[in-house]
């Protein structure tokens, strides 16, 4: 199968691609970015394919070469993901399952990082003679996980590497790469999908209902992959603890304490975290009932009442406190604070118990 | 299929060709013209202005066979030889990848060797800053003194990583970013020269993001070019490099100049929906109010906008009636929520706070109109000499005015209102003080004279004690009580004297200078409580330079918080 006509919403990047690659204008580096689970390796998988088909007016999507690409099993094809090194376990059974599955979001751990080692490999590798008779391609998901060192080495082969290597790529932000490679690559955005798409494709996929399809399409702020992981930790119902956790008026201290033990008893660091993240887009929409947007464009309109409720209630600097307190919490999480303490810290502040900490 | 980027392809191969960077040229052309080089150079400055090109060039120049005034001639074996980059002694060397002391050491056993082909051997170490400290180490005896036919040349983005004793070994050369304008020329010299159909404003747009470096504003000429059909036009060009289209800021900072939040969150919301990627529509955002401020500020800033034609166009007529301090407060909000944004794990939430407290923000009031207001509100009222009335209006005015009150006339009755209207930090000094009047108006004078001398004394007892009252001062006495007023932010030295012994001790002393036994009561120094947060909130331009001994009374102070939407919080010092 053509990779590139199975990729939806993603037609400018396409059509630029393969309108240089049919002026001979393919550069030899890209770098390709967007939200989570846009399609942003499925979009290299394809060039992939365009650039190892055997045929002519590539790719074809029939021919072995185009098979292997989609199956990932090229020899000329070299992905590389955070974390894993090179053909170990967990490398190879992540790249399985996107091969397998095309929606597949390959799960990075969070601290994984791209090491020199890995980078070296893949020089030592480019050197050699290639396996079939076209180009070479390199993938390199996640970009910006690369170490410094293993940026630094990159540097020589993304802006010069030999004929018919090709690198492509991929991140989600930008920013975090080191901008001496961005200047080597030409920069494509993926742009986030749109949300009647992402609901119909879980309705379709996971038999969904309507409602909490949209929810889910829309807590996923684009990202098809985002909307499957939301749907699969069953993102309602923790969004209806952590609102009912936060954002329920309290008494005192001591009933703070209590809530949190009842509630939050049994939550670890990642349920934190998503209780956090939800948070944030629960305050977002506040912000929009606020200024009276219309329904449509909530992530919680199905708790609208609630919304309308705290919006009329809280001024602005009362949200912004509570944002900045659950950031707050979101780094105290990062630095592997006790979840149960960093919840109750966050209810504190955010019920203004506590006096918030000094700027400095 | 094997298409050679224009950055590759452009890449410089004489001294002349270099865009920018005349001073480094200059400076090898004449080294190698007198015979002067130097065996070890370093070459420092940002991503893509030229670094690694001009090491080639150099390579090039001492090796070629036919130099012309001191210009590779890019054509006998040699410098073919170099460009291509199989000449067997002039050695590019990756030192982010071969970082470590090992790689050295191979180095320097190849250093000894005489050139095969050439005349010289030309060593460049590519992103020299990532070597090992053991690596740098063993390189400086080379560095210092390689043979004669060896030339070193360091190239690095980061010189201050760079050792010490490596920098003071090689002659370093600083290539700096370049100017718009050396972009756009370039870029107009290499379109021609490649037939691709672009106007200019299109480039200086490409320059414009390529911020100083040559190979950026390649890369995007390429990524423009690679979608085929030109002539390619700003908007064209903006579209196809994903930039977030003017269209969007325009529409918020419209927004947000017409105090819309609503209508600021719904264009974000738009923008968010067509993928346009947030993160970057904020640094978009801040280069616009920039320039926002920049107009407003006046034309002689008009030259330092980066703004397409019809763009400045555009900004001028949404700037028409914003005075500098309001996009300045815009431009810091925002400047405040993109590096949160970053941080995020859901950046939008904080650009949208940053968009409604920008939309929400009332505009500062212009010191010069409300001037002119107050003139038309007609003559003082008579009642309020011009002298007393300066200063009641205080929070702690009937605390601080001991010397209006010596005054024959007292202080008028509304004065004393104003002040009472106002409660000052410590009780009520102000009622008490009128009771005792006489006597203590007369004693004021040598209060302070007092204080200091118990002071003294108490410092040669107890210099904590002292010190802790250091920045304290006697106000007057009231009921028996002496009322020190006390510059402590925390209560720690309030504390300190309140412990009974101390206490004890001060009050032995106190009798002791003022020749009666008094209580002691504090009292916070004013005007440092009310803390910057809030006069940020109230227009801070107003009471900033509000002078303290304007003539208006305190009905008109009064008048003018009203019509500012502020508080009085007290006399500016």
């Amino acid at each position: 199968m053509i990779l590139f006509d199975a990729i939806r919403h993603q037609e400018g990047v396409i059509t630029v691609l393969r309108g240089a690659a049919a002026s001979g204008r393919l550069a030899h580096a890209y770098l390709f970015w967007g939200p989570e689970g846009v399609g942003k390796t499925r979009t290299a998988q394809a060039l992939a394919q365009l650039l190892l088909c055997s045929r002519p007016d590539p790719p074809c999507g029939s021919c072995s070469e185009c098979e292997r690409v989609a199956r990932l099993t090229h020899p000329d094809l070299h992905c590389v993901l955070p974390g894993a090194r090179g053909g170990s376990a967990d490398e190879r059974k992540q790249l399985e399952a996107f091969a397998a599955d095309f929606f597949y979001v390959p799960q990075i751990p969070r601290n994984a990082t791209i090491s020199i080692e890995r980078i070296r490999g893949l020089k030592l590798e480019s050197s050699k003679a290639r396996v079939r008779a076209g180009n070479r391609v390199i993938v390199i998901r996640n970009a910006g996980r690369m170490t410094h060192e293993a940026a630094q080495a990159a540097l020589k082969i993304i802006e010069e590497p030999q004929p018919g290597t090709f690198l492509i790529l991929t991140c989600r932000d930008p920013s975090r790469v080191l901008p001496t490679i961005l200047s080597r690559c030409q920069r494509m955005r993926l742009r986030a999908l749109p949300r009647e798409y992402i609901e119909g494709t879980l309705i379709e996929r996971l038999g969904l209902e309507a409602e909490v399809a949209r929810f889910f399409a829309a807590l996923a702020q684009g990202g098809l992959g985002r909307a499957l992981a939301l749907a699969e930790s069953d993102a309602r119902t923790a969004r209806d603890r952590a609102i009912e956790l936060f954002e329920t008026p309290l008494g005192d201290a001591g009933e703070a304490a209590r809530r949190a033990q009842a509630l939050g008893r049994g939550w670890d660091a990642e349920a934190a975290r998503m209780a956090g993240e939800l948070l944030l887009t629960w305050y977002s929409d506040l912000l929009a009932v606020r200024h009276e947007l219309p329904a449509e464009r909530l992530t919680h309109g199905d708790r609208l009442p609630q919304l309308r409720r705290q919006a009329e209630q809280l001024s602005l600097a009362a949200i912004r406190r509570r944002i900045e307190t659950v950031e707050e919490m979101l780094g105290a999480l990062e630095q592997h604070v006790n979840p149960l303490l960093a919840l109750q810290g966050a209810l504190l502040r955010i019920n203004g118990l506590v006096e918030a900490d000094p700027p400095f | 299929m094997s298409y050679l980027v224009l950055a590759r392809k452009w890449r410089p191969q004489r001294f002349a060709d270099v865009v920018g960077q005349r001073h480094v040229a200059l400076t090898l052309k004449s080294a190698i013209e007198n015979d002067r080089l130097s065996h070890a150079y370093l070459f420092t400055g940002p991503r893509g202005v030229g670094k690694t090109s001009m090491a080639r060039i150099l390579a090039k120049a001492l090796n070629c066979e036919h130099p012309r005034a001191s210009e590779p001639c890019n054509e006998c074996a040699a410098c073919r030889a170099i460009t291509e980059g199989h000449c067997l002694d002039v050695l590019e060397i990756d030192g982010a990848s071969n970082r470590g002391i090992d790689d050295v050491r191979q180095l320097r056993e190849s250093v000894k060797y005489a050139p095969a082909s050439v005349r010289t051997k030309v060593y460049i170490i590519d992103e020299v800053h990532m070597l090992t400290t053991d690596a740098f180490n063993a390189l400086l005896k080379t560095l210092e003194e390689p043979p004669a036919h060896v030339y070193f040349v360091l190239a690095t983005t980061e010189p201050l990583k760079v050792p010490a004793t490596v920098l003071s070994r090689c002659q370093r050369h600083d290539f700096g970013r370049l100017t718009i304008d050396e972009l756009c020329g370039n870029l107009q010299r290499i379109t021609t020269a490649e037939s691709i159909g672009i106007d200019e404003d299109a480039l200086r747009l490409i320059s414009r993001k390529a911020e100083g470096s040559v190979r950026d504003s390649l890369t995007l000429l390429d990524q423009v070019a690679a979608t085929g059909a030109g002539p390619f036009t700003a908007a064209q060009v903006q579209e196809i490099l994903g930039l977030s289209g003017s269209a969007f800021h325009f529409e918020i900072s419209a927004a947000i100049t017409t105090g819309d939040p609503g209508c600021a969150l719904l264009t974000l919301g738009r923008a968010y929906q067509e993928g346009f990627n947030l993160q970057e529509l904020a640094d978009e955002l801040i280069h616009h109010f920039r320039n926002v401020l920049l107009i407003a500020m006046g034309s002689e800033l008009a030259s330092a906008v980066e703004a397409t034609v019809e763009e400045r166009a555009q900004l001028v007529e949404q700037v028409a009636d914003i005075r500098p301090v309001d996009a300045l407060r815009w431009l810091r909000i925002l400047l405040d929520a993109v590096p949160r944004m970053r941080r995020s794990p859901h950046g939008r939430v904080h650009l949208e706070v940053a968009l409604v407290e920008m939309a929400s923000l009332p505009r500062a009031v212009d010191l010069t109109v409300l001037l002119a207001q107050l003139r038309e509100m007609g003559p003082q009222p008579s009642a309020t000499p011009a002298r007393g009335s300066s200063r009641p209006a205080a929070p702690g005015g009937a605390v601080g005015s001991a010397e209006p009150r010596r005054g024959s006339s007292g202080p008028p009755p509304e004065a004393i209102g104003e002040a009472r209207e106002e409660p000052s930090g410590a009780g009520q000094p102000g009622r008490g003080g009128a009771r005792h009047q006489p006597r203590e108006g007369a004693a004021s004078s040598s209060l302070g004279a007092d204080w200091a001398r118990m002071l003294g004394e108490l410092r040669r007892g107890r210099a904590f004690l002292a010190s802790c009252l250091h920045e304290s001062e006697a106000v007057e006495i009231t009921g028996g009580r002496l009322v020190v007023r006390l510059e402590d932010t925390n209560g720690f030295k309030r504390e300190q004297i309140e412990k009974p012994g101390n206490r004890r001790h001060v009050l032995r002393l106190i009798e002791e200078t003022f020749g009666q036994a008094l209580g002691l009561q504090f009292q916070d120094a004013p005007a440092d409580e009310p803390g910057p947060r809030r006069r940020e909130e109230t227009a801070g331009e107003v009471h900033e330079e509000a002078p303290p001994e304007s003539p208006a009374g305190p009905a008109r102070i009064r008048k003018i918080a009203e019509m500012i939407d502020g508080d009085i919080i007290g006399p500016a010092r």
